[in-house]
């Protein structure tokens, strides 16, 4: 009987179906459902702001962005923070650069705000290194109670901290101090500065520097505008394409990290751009944004920043690892616990030998 | 390893092992469409698996099992009754018998004939079949040793009395 049933089956291997269009219609059928999926996990995404790129181009004193106290709370970095610019104190710095999907007139409007892209900026003490991390925005956290508008506090994917602080009146400040405050906890870091943008802003910011260069690894399609698509290969890219291009995430092969990705990478090509244009022609347009942009230097004039930051090089991208949360569907992502170990090492100032053991969390440029 | 290039390399075998699970080739293609549609989309999960092909064959497995919950069995009862597939002419005379124990194949139970692909075509140990079914290596024997009981009761012999 044993030998008749293996018989049996080798017997009918000739039914087996040709592989090729099974592919075919697994691909296809992959692309529906994640469009499908991309659509409930909230609609437009993010995009970045270039905060670090933006501040050191701001060296003339006639332009100044509006730089507003209060957005990081208790997240904010104390100690001294009124050391004149030149003696630039020698510890690290940790910014938080924030995109969101929101213009003056929606906010207005009383909508909720995304904030879809996350950066954690480190600077070392000799402001000669960058490094950038993204937090996924659908990070399952803790995010703690907004005192100013009542929110109590709860778990909840960290794009929504920025709601919860807005809401009821919060405003984009109020938004901005509950997610400085929700990253804090989450990373242990306390924040120098934060940066907030918003979609117009990134568009005109891209547009002012003439366009950026971007290199595409995998062909992208646009789902916001018809028609559009983004070839593999380095391109310039206009500001309308450059923020067009950070959005999308359907049919892109590791969904939102490869997005976040995309989002490192314009931002690393602003910083390009601005050290080309030079800073005179950056800092008018940046003041040209308006309330585009708002910016808390902690206590630091945008001058000192400025000072601060004009040895930085082009940033080193890094990946924090994560993975979707057990359960049924999709419940958000979770941190892998090598991502609470690259936040240490950013806390203790030791990533370039973190990145020695673990050099997959760096992202090509 | 690429989401691609686990697809281009397993895909035929993953066709091959789901058409001695269904019987079937259009259901073969089903449920490996299926899987593999979650696979791609959960694709960093499957492979930080010790071994994501074990794994990929465990959904596999799943879904066939998953009967009626499965939105593949909806789509057979659209079609109807399973296209009735032709046996080539050069061995079907010498198999008679043997193509008798493929329709027999087809009433066992989805659990039982699971355990005899495991055992007789994937050549797994009853340990390793119970871990892609997600049960005892007890259970596969007692799966393997009924399904053997049905077939030998109902086997009619070609050629005379055995």
């Amino acid at each position: 009987m044993d030998e008749e049933l293996r018989d049996v089956f080798a017997r009918h291997e000739h039914l087996t179906p040709d592989a090729a269009p099974v592919r075919r219609a697994i691909d296809g059928a992959a692309r529906r459902r994640r469009t499908r999926r991309n659509a409930l996990r909230s609609g437009a995404a993010a995009l970045a702001v270039a905060a670090i790129a933006v501040v050191p181009a701001v060296v003339s004193r006639t332009h100044t962005p509006p730089a507003r106290a209060g957005l990081l709370g208790e997240a904010g970095r104390t100690g001294p923070v009124s050391a004149p610019a030149a003696t630039a104190d020698a510890a690290a710095l940790d910014i938080l650069v924030v995109g969101t999907d929101d213009t003056p007139d929606r906010a207005k409007a009383g909508d909720l705000t995304r904030a879809d892209a996350i950066l954690v900026v480190h600077v070392t003490p000799t402001r000669d290194r960058v490094y950038v991390a993204p937090i996924p925005r659908d990070t399952v956290v803790r995010i703690p109670p907004s005192e100013g508008n009542g929110y109590p506090g709860g778990e909840d994917r960290i794009n929504a901290a920025f709601a919860y602080g807005a809401m009821k009146g919060g405003g984009r400040e109020g938004g901005m101090r509950l997610l400085s405050q929700t990253v804090a906890e989450l990373t242990g870091l306390r924040f120098d500065g934060v940066a907030v943008v918003d979609f117009a802003g990134l568009a005109n910011l891209v547009e002012g520097l003439g366009g950026v260069d971007l290199c595409v690894d995998g062909r992208t399609e646009s789902v916001h505008i018809r028609g559009k698509v983004y070839p593999p290969g380095c391109h310039h890219f206009a500001g309308w394409e450059a923020l067009d291009f950070v959005r999308q995430r359907k049919g892109l092969p590791d969904g939102d990290y490869t997005r976040q990705r995309h989002i490192q990478q314009l931002f690393a090509a602003i910083a390009d751009r601005i050290r080309t244009v030079g800073g005179a022609k950056a800092a008018g347009l940046v003041s040209s944004l308006g309330p585009a942009q708002i910016v808390d230097g902690n206590g630091r004039s945008v001058a000192a920043w400025a000072l601060m930051l004009r040895t930085v090089t082009t940033p080193v991208l890094l990946r924090v690892p994560g993975h979707p949360k057990s359960g049924a569907g999709y419940q958000g992502e979770e941190l892998d616990p090598l991502a609470d170990d690259l936040f240490a090492a950013i806390r203790a100032g030791t990533v370039e030998e973190f990145l020695v053991a673990h050099p997959e969390l760096r992202q090509p440029a | 390893m690429t989401f691609e290039e686990f697809a281009e390399a397993r895909l035929t075998a993953l066709l091959r092992y789901a058409v001695m699970l269904t019987g079937d080739p259009h259901l073969a293609q089903d449920i490996v469409q299926d899987t593999m549609v979650r696979v791609q989309l959960k694709w960093r999960r499957v492979v930080r698996a010790d071994a994501p092909e074990a794994y990929v064959r465990r959904m596999l497995t799943r879904v066939y099992l998953d009967w009626r919950r499965g939105s593949w069995w909806q789509r057979v009862i659209l079609r109807g009754a399973p296209d009735d597939q032709p046996v080539r002419g050069d061995h079907a005379e010498a198999s008679a018998e043997r193509d008798a124990m493929w329709e027999l194949l087809s009433r066992l139970p989805r659990s039982q004939r699971a355990c005899l692909v495991l055992r007789y075509y994937e050549g797994l140990s009853d340990g390793e079949a119970a871990e892609v079914l997600g049960c005892a290596a007890t259970t596969v024997r007692a799966h393997i040793s009924r399904a053997l009981a049905t077939l030998r009761g109902q086997l009619v012999p070609v050629g005379g009395v055995r």
